[in-house]
Formats: C-alpha cells, structure tokens, sequence
C-alpha cells in the first residue's frame, strides 16, 4: 500500500494527506492520479488501476 | 473608549447609513480580541440591514485544472511549485453538466466555471462560450466564469455569451501583491476588473487572508475593494498547500478570521460576501460564527481541488439560523 497524499510506501510514510484533500496517489502502486473535484464528490484516475470515486 | 467606538460605527452604518471612514475601520481593526465577539454582532446586524437575512448558494468546479503557467505562491495549481496536484485538460460537456446538476439539486443559485489559466486563448473562449448556455438552459443556474486575465474583446464576449457574474480575485493588498505572485502584477487584475464592469458582467473579487500580509495591508486591500465596488467578494483563508511556497504558513486562528469577516461587511456593507477556501481548517466548529457575523453567500461542497464541508451540513446550519437560501443577485 502507498500514502495517498506522496505515494510513497506505507511503511515510508504514515500517512501525510492533508485533511479535507481527496487522494493525490494511488493507494496501490502509489502512481500519480488525475483527480477531478465536484461539488457532491470526487473521481480519482490511475493509469493502471483505474477510477475511484467518493460520492456524499 | 471601546464601547464608543462600537456605538459610532453602529450610528454610521445603520442610522446615518454611510460608509465608514478609513480611520473608523483601522480604529475597528485595533479592538482588542475580547471584543470580537460585539464586533462580529455589529456586523451581522449591519448584514441584515443593508442585504437581508438571505445566504445565496453557489457550487464551483475546477473544468481545467493545473498547468498555469503563473506563480500565486498560495495555489496548487501552478506549473512552477512541485504540487501534487496533476495538470488535467478541459472536462467535456456531460463532466460540466453532471457537476452543475449535483449543485442545483443543492438549492444552489450560482455555479461558477473555473480555469486555471493566465488568460483564456481563443479554444478555451469558444469552449466557455459553448459551456455557458447548456449549463444556464439545463440547470436554470446563473452561469459565472473564471479564467484569468481577459482582453477587452473577450469580457465584450463573455457578458454577450450570457456570463452572469466574472470572478477574478485581488486576492491581497497591491503592496503585499509582490510577495505572492510575480508572473503578473496587481494592475493587471485591477484592469480585468473594470473590463468585468465595463461590459456589465456582475464583478465576483475575491481575497485570501493569511498569506502573511499586516493589518495595514489588508485594511489597504479593503480600500481598494470599497472603489472598486465589486457585487460579490469570496474570503478564502489560505489552506497551506503542499509543494508550494506558502506551505509552511500556518492558518490563521478562528478568532481573527471572525474579526476579519466582521471588518469586511462593516467595510462593506452592501456587497454579498461569501464563505469561501479554507473556512474548514480556519473555523473548524466555529462555521456558524461566520453566518453571524457578516457572511451572507457561500460556496457549498467541495472546491477545486480540495474538500469542503458536506452540503447538508451547511444546507443545515442554515436552516438552524433562520436563514433562507435565495439570489442576491437582484436583492442588493
């Protein structure tokens, strides 16, 4: 598992996305996500693993 | 001495119904922090004078985010500052649309279209120019744009293409502006402001405390704000964000956000002021305080690239104060 706020192993960081951000990077191979923001959600695209998102 | 001062500006502003002087608002700038709280309610009273007790809703969606080529050393979206905020091309039409239906379902009354672009080139005006109608047609929102810099042919565009409101921040003071952004100067945002104004799009000029700038900068940057006269001003309160200059800035403390709002409506009484960036970490449980104290818009939901408070929560707190949800547009 990777830090979604550096994408760095977990066991390298602890955790270290601000609150109220969405994840910057991809909790499974810590690679870049292009994340779009909406008023209700987000949607958050890795490459490789494809979209998460958040709805309220 | 304290408690007179608080009587004249009371008199001034909802008596005699004039503006306060600059040495009135520094005067009210230096009262001590136990006062806050009389100021704040000054203000709210001031509010519900000059515009009513309505809050007017808005939902904002960043449509291209990243890639600016400008240095705001406060935004995440600057090609300059190691962020991790990835740069992302234009949302496509169902993108925009689907993010203007979840804030109308809201009660929302504005949505604003937002670009992270020193100015927009001439793909970017046609793809606003197509946006606008769909999402004002499908939705019934009035429509505001902001993308950066504009000529004087493009503001004459966007307001005949049926922009309602054009946002385009000081964010701070013209002698703290230097600090904080070097790709452009103040003037320039001052001369897209008047073009706003000229071709008679409603003028949104937002401000983003706590970028380190002194109480005389910020009592210069509401001088400007007062000539400028602009129908909504935005307070953002800097969130630090990562990989930028301003990261290590720490937020600024709840008490003085209270004072500043406060100061910002008796500054400017009749403008609609909006809660805006960074009210959550500012305020955190103190969100209500705000609405008390001068704020009448806010942005509801999540923001560009960051996370707001659930909608509900706020649709909530709005309800609890007796403050119905309604256009200003027309009411002040």
């Amino acid at each position: 598992m990777h830090c979604p706020g550096c994408g760095r192993p977990s066991e390298d960081c602890p955790g270290c996305l601000p609150a109220f951000d969405p994840p910057r990077y991809c909790a499974d191979c810590g690679g870049w996500l292009a994340v779009r923001v909406s008023t209700g959600g987000w949607v958050a695209r890795c490459k490789i693993h494809g979209e998460t998102t958040a709805a309220r | 001495m304290t408690r007179a001062l608080l009587t004249a500006l009371g008199d001034a502003l909802l008596d005699e119904r004039r503006q306060l002087t600059a040495d009135e608002l520094a005067a009210a700038s230096a009262l001590p922090d136990a006062e806050v709280p009389a100021l704040a309610s000054l203000a709210h009273e001031v509010r519900l004078a000059w515009c009513g007790p309505e809050v007017e809703v808005e939902g904002i969606l960043s449509a291209k985010t990243g890639g600016c080529p400008e240095d705001c050393h406060f935004c995440s979206q600057s090609s300059q500052f190691d962020s991790p905020v990835k740069a992302t091309p234009f949302l496509d039409t169902d993108e925009v649309l689907a993010a203007a239906r979840e804030t109308a379902k809201l009660g929302a009354s504005e949505f604003c279209i937002v670009l992270a672009v020193k100015g927009p080139d001439e793909r970017t005006m046609e793809r606003i120019l197509e946006l606008v109608p769909i999402v004002r047609d499908e939705t019934g929102l009035n429509v505001a744009v902001s993308a950066g810099i504009l000529t004087d042919d493009q503001a004459g565009r966007l307001a005949g293409g049926g922009v309602h409101r054009y946002n385009h921040n000081l964010e701070t003071s013209r002698s703290f502006f230097p600090k904080v952004v070097t790709t452009h100067d103040y003037q320039e945002r001052l001369d897209t402001c008047e073009l706003v104004r000229k071709h008679g799009m409603e003028l949104c000029c937002g401000v983003l405390l706590g970028m380190g700038e002194s109480v005389e900068q910020r009592l210069e940057l509401l001088a400007d704000l007062r000539a400028l006269d602009p129908d909504e001003v935005p307070v953002n309160f800097l969130n630090p964000r990562p990989g930028t200059p301003l990261m290590i800035r720490k937020p600024l403390g709840p008490l003085e956000a209270i004072r500043w709002i406060a100061l910002f409506r008796l500054a400017l009484p009749r403008t609609i002021l909006r809660y805006a960036g960074g009210r959550e970490i500012t305020l955190r449980e103190l969100q209500a305080a705000g609405l008390t104290s001068g704020i009448n818009a806010l942005i509801v939901g999540n923001y560009l690239t960051t996370l707001g408070r659930d909608p509900q929560e706020d649709l909530q707190l709005l309800q609890d104060l007796k403050m119905p949800v309604g256009s200003l547009s027309k009411v002040i």
